[in-house]
């Protein structure tokens, strides 16, 4: 039986072109050769043999990657396609990039690695991402400039905004309006910040206050549904999660809040260190899982005893008991582990963002009873329409 | 149909054509085993301790389905997660002893998507409220997913007016359902086994028979064509008054839902099911 997606976020390089204030990367020059690449495609495949896997998806961050040649890319391309057609299995690639490094020499990678598509981020109003040299509002217009070149070439670019105080006294009205209007994306994804390792002791351990983004969240899920959700403009994660509570599907839920995090996602850094996600390899040495180039085999690391610390973060977590109370642990299980340790230095307590979250919840909850009752789409579900995966084991 | 041995990984060789369910307290000697029987031979794989490291699970090529048995619900709820990634490749399903505290596993269990079967025994009053409570969660809270039986398979039977009895959705119906012992004694289910006149029995009919002289209290139950005695065992004077409030529960749950789909029907044009 072969089935499942493994998440290989890859880190070919933490050389960076920004000097956004609330990073939580320590810094390298540092870039991964195709060679070395190559030795981590192939100890990946063979980790997926083991574990029954035949779907990789590999997300392609930094650092900053288009700091990198497309000529290295280009090769990265020609190790893929031997590995999937050697191995058998189906790989696909996803690019997270500034954009600062944009320009019409990425357009054939981007078309036939990407698909023609990459994630970036762009705050509103911007207080913490930078050039280097020049101030926030600057990377904003610069932003837009890159952002409108790879757009006429047919580039689709997906958005990830982070809130911040000045966000939350804009109010979600006008933060909704500049997304969508001002540069006319169909949809965008609202991330919470955390501190990193280089949090301020004498500040907040939280970057923003969770009533005012509690507040905020909801208000801008009124705005969506009044504005754009008809439409089909989509905002991340509320989308996923209103279609769950619409449909049941969970594969658009955030990756931090799937009890399988741990088991689909693992990071691996320009220099072989391999761990949960990207703020694990790039901030936190202490929960590396081992080095790649320094091991014969992925499934050493993988049954290392810091991975065991993230397999088994849902359990601890339970045992305090208090998840297990709540209504909406289906779609959090605990919350993310790397928000957990870098606000309290515990991996083993639920999400800060706990409160924000369940008000989310419940808004988008509400919000799909009646999306179903004004579309009349609430049937009772029959024993035939339980997924087979999810039938009462004597039923099969 | 054709009898399913629940078996000891150890004592296979009996019961060499017979649908298996194939215990162990050990994951390795599950997977150990599975190479010996054709895999359409086993009807699912049960684990009996969740304390295990349960890593050597993934090594399971066929998609055999696996049954958590939790033996102690306040300890153990937690340990469920260890296991939510085998289910991407396996249908799992776990088996819960209905004590105070239960519906933490319960939560655990459908929350990562698990199917849950209760295992009821004869519950006093203070665990048929815990049951009471669990089942308005399993039929009201949206977030609630996966079939907890015998909740699910009695409400739709009831729905669908389908006939079922608590034996035939417990895995304990006479006529399919063989226990083999650790000492490689065959019996009936667990709980059938525990009244010797029932040694022989290998039907429902046979069941129906007995029913009525266990306790005349069933004789004139309404809940008796899906109950067939089902709360009368081990002991035969338990008084149903607390469970029956829940079948009634149940079969009310199903009679609303029937009404409310046949409503949805007319006002999508008068389709039929």
């Amino acid at each position: 039986m072969n089935g499942g997606r493994l998440s290989l976020i890859l880190l070919p390089t933490l050389r960076c072109n920004a000097d956004c204030e609330y990073c939580f990367e320590n810094k390298s020059s540092y870039v991964m050769s195709p060679d070395q690449f190559k030795i981590i495609l192939d100890k990946v495949t063979d980790y997926m043999n083991h574990v029954h896997v035949t779907d990789l998806t590999i997300y392609w961050q930094g650092g900053e990657v288009l700091t990198m040649e497309p000529d290295w890319f280009m090769r990265a391309m020609e190790i893929i396609d031997k590995s999937a057609q050697s191995s058998g299995k189906n790989i696909e690639n996803e690019l997270q990039t500034n954009l600062i490094g944009y320009g019409k020499k990425w357009n054939r990678i981007i078309k036939e690695m990407f698909n023609n598509e990459c994630g970036s981020s762009l705050d509103y109003p911007n207080l913490y991402r930078k050039v280097s040299g020049l101030p926030p509002d600057q990377f904003n217009e610069l932003w837009l400039r890159r952002y409108r070149e790879a757009a006429s070439h047919g580039i689709g670019v997906g958005v990830i905004s982070l809130p911040n105080s000045a966000t939350f006294k804009l109010g979600a009205r006008a933060f909704y309006s500049y997304y969508t209007e001002t540069i006319g994306l169909g949809g965008f994804q609202v991330n919470v910040p955390f501190p990193g390792i280089s949090v301020d002791p004498s500040k907040p351990r939280l970057p923003v206050d969770i009533e005012e983004c509690s507040i905020f969240a909801r208000e801008l899920i009124d705005v969506w549904m009044e504005q754009g959700y008809s439409r089909g403009v989509r905002i991340s994660p509320y989308w996923g999660m209103l279609d769950y509570f619409l449909t049941g599907n969970k594969s658009d839920l955030l990756c931090g809040m799937r009890h399988d995090c741990s088991r689909e996602f693992f990071s691996i850094g320009p220099d072989g260190n391999v761990s949960q996600c990207d703020c694990w390899v790039a901030s936190y040495p202490e929960f590396h899982f081992g080095n790649v180039f320094e091991c014969d085999s992925l499934v050493d690391i993988m049954n290392s005893r810091p991975r065991g610390l993230f397999s088994d973060r849902p359990v601890k977590v339970m045992e305090k008991g208090e998840c297990v109370e709540c209504e909406y642990l289906t779609v959090c299980h605990g919350g993310c582990a790397i928000r957990a340790y870098s606000t309290s230095g515990d991996l083993f307590v639920k999400d800060p963002y706990c409160e924000m979250y369940k008000a989310v919840f419940k808004r988008l909850q509400e919000t799909a009873v009646r999306l179903a009752r004004e579309t009349g789409s609430t049937r009772p579900c029959t024993t035939s329409e339980v997924p087979e995966n999810r039938r009462p084991v004597a039923a099969l | 149909m054709t009898a399913i041995y629940n078996v000891p990984a150890d004592r296979l060789d009996p019961v060499e054509d017979a649908g298996v369910v194939i215990r162990s307290h050990d994951p390795a000697e599950l997977v150990e085993c599975v190479v010996e029987v054709a895999p359409e031979r086993i009807v699912h794989l049960q684990l009996l301790s969740l304390d295990r490291e349960p890593r050597i699970l993934r090594e399971l090529a066929e998609p055999i389905p696996l049954e958590l048995v939790v033996e102690d619900v306040a300890t153990q709820y937690a340990l469920l997660y260890r296991y939510a990634d085998l289910l991407k490749t396996r249908p799992i399903r776990v088996r819960v002893p209905v004590q105070p505290g239960f519906m933490k596993v319960v939560k655990v269990a459908t929350a990562v998507e698990f199917a849950v079967i209760l295992e009821a025994g004869q519950p006093d009053r203070t665990t048929v409220e815990e049951m009471m409570t669990m089942l308005d969660t399993y039929l009201h809270q949206t977030t609630m997913a996966a079939p907890v039986e015998f909740f699910h398979s009695l409400l739709m039977a009831y729905f669908a007016d389908e006939p079922a009895t608590l034996w035939e959705i417990q895995d304990e119906d006479p006529a399919v359902w063989r226990y083999i012992t650790d000492d490689g004694t065959v019996a009936l289910s667990k709980r059938l086994s525990l009244l010797p006149e029932l040694s022989d029995a290998d039907s429902m009919d046979d069941i129906k028979a007995l029913v009525p002289t266990w306790n005349p209290e069933c004789v004139s139950c309404r809940f008796l064509t899906r109950c067939q005695g089902y709360f009368k065992l081990p002991d035969t004077s338990y008084q149903c008054r607390e469970i029956v409030r829940l079948l009634r529960l149940i079969q009310e749950a199903a009679r609303d839902l029937r009404k409310d789909y046949d409503a949805s029907l007319r006002t999508e044009g008068g389709r039929t099911p």
